[in-house]
């Protein structure tokens, strides 16, 4: 009983773990440990975990192990003389699930410099940034997983986006750097 | 309205969270702040971007690693064969008999509660035969009565712990009282 309902729970979050984690870390190989990791650990707490919280269990754990991935990467980037090379390849080899003539209207360019500056942003402006403008969870959801009031969600998320814009103020046109920037 | 309550209020804003009358001077204000207006299109702009950033699909190497991961099944009760193991040791080949038989009964009384037999193939037997029988089955609700009493005891001594719920004890009882009877 206990492998059918974490097998569709396994199901339901793999896809929204994978890409937590590919966009906080950047990097494929680390998303996909990442979600293995929070998968297995999911396992040995399943009988622990209520239902109705298993989404925000599963989110904080991502996350948590999201900042220890980087951590450790941070160490041996340090350690590298360039890492350059890796960096370009983050967006190659890899299927696009919402590919449709929709979508084609975002250049790869555009989305490869989203997804870099996320990927730079302070820790939990990214990480809210991920779960509410790529992932689409709830802002309650979002409180829960960062444990933060919804209010200053709000306000990270409010920075987030500022930040965003004004990293990739050369794609629009009328941007004025005066905009309201903290 | 100034820029700077306008920022404050852009997220809630464009989540349409905001009371009417604070809604109205929201749409005021940029009607009249062509800066604000700006920068809320390009605010707005931002998002739909980040929105449409693709969602990858799991590698499915990532989920099998993941099941191939996990252990095999671990059986957190003991199986009732193992309790019998456990606990026969104290008691003689006998008794042992006994009780699998009387598992065996207490089987086909919870699969059959209605009385309904197992099929077996209608024989015809001499008055002997029955007679015979009658003394084995007899001798068996002995064995059956008295290995009840010590499985009883030996479950409360090497299982529970501890002596055995009384309602329990009368359960079981009813569930036997028609075997002990000749039922």
């Amino acid at each position: 009983m206990k492998k059918i309902r974490y097998k569709k729970a396994v199901i339901d979050y793999k896809d929204i773990i994978y890409n937590q984690a590919f966009y906080f870390t950047g990097n494929k190989e680390d998303a996909e440990d990442i979600t293995q990791e929070v998968l297995l650990r999911l396992w040995h707490h399943f009988n622990n975990i209520k239902r109705t919280s298993l989404k925000a269990w599963i989110m904080k754990v991502t996350r948590n192990l999201c900042i220890d991935y980087s951590r450790r990467k941070k160490e041996v980037f340090l350690m590298a003389v360039n890492d350059n090379d890796r960096e370009s390849t983050i967006w190659e080899n890899l299927p696009d699930e919402r590919s449709n003539p929709e979508n084609e209207v975002i250049n790869i360019d555009l989305k490869e410099h989203i997804a870099k500056t996320i990927k730079r942003l302070p820790e939990k402006i990214g990480n809210i940034v991920i779960m509410r403008d790529i992932q689409d969870l709830k802002y309650e959801q979002i409180a829960e997983v960062m444990e933060l009031p919804l209010n200053s969600v709000k306000v990270y998320l409010h920075r987030g986006r500022k930040l965003l814009l004004k990293n990739l103020s050369h794609y629009y046109k009328n941007y004025k750097s005066d905009f309201n920037l903290e | 309205m100034n820029c700077q309550e306008f920022d404050k209020l852009i997220v809630d804003y464009i989540e349409g969270d905001l009371a009417s009358n604070q809604n109205k001077a929201v749409e005021d204000h940029l009607q009249h702040c062509n800066k604000c207006k700006i920068a809320f299109e390009n605010y707005n702009e931002i998002i739909l971007n980040t929105n449409r950033l693709p969602n990858f699909r799991c590698p499915d190497t990532v989920i099998e690693k993941v099941y191939s991961s996990i252990p095999a099944k671990k059986r957190m009760i003991p199986k009732l064969t193992e309790i019998y193991w456990n606990i026969s040791g104290s008691l003689s080949w006998k008794i042992r008999y006994a009780v699998a038989a009387a598992a065996v009964v207490l089987t086909v009384l919870i699969f059959y509660p209605s009385g309904e037999k197992p099929g077996y193939d209608q024989q015809i037997y001499t008055a002997e035969e029955i007679e015979k029988a009658k003394r084995d089955v007899e001798i068996a609700f002995g064995y059956l009565r008295y290995s009840a009493l010590k499985a009883e005891s030996a479950v409360e001594t090497h299982v529970i712990k501890e002596p055995l719920n009384k309602s329990f004890k009368i359960t079981i009882n009813n569930i036997l009282k028609p075997l002990f009877n000749g039922g």
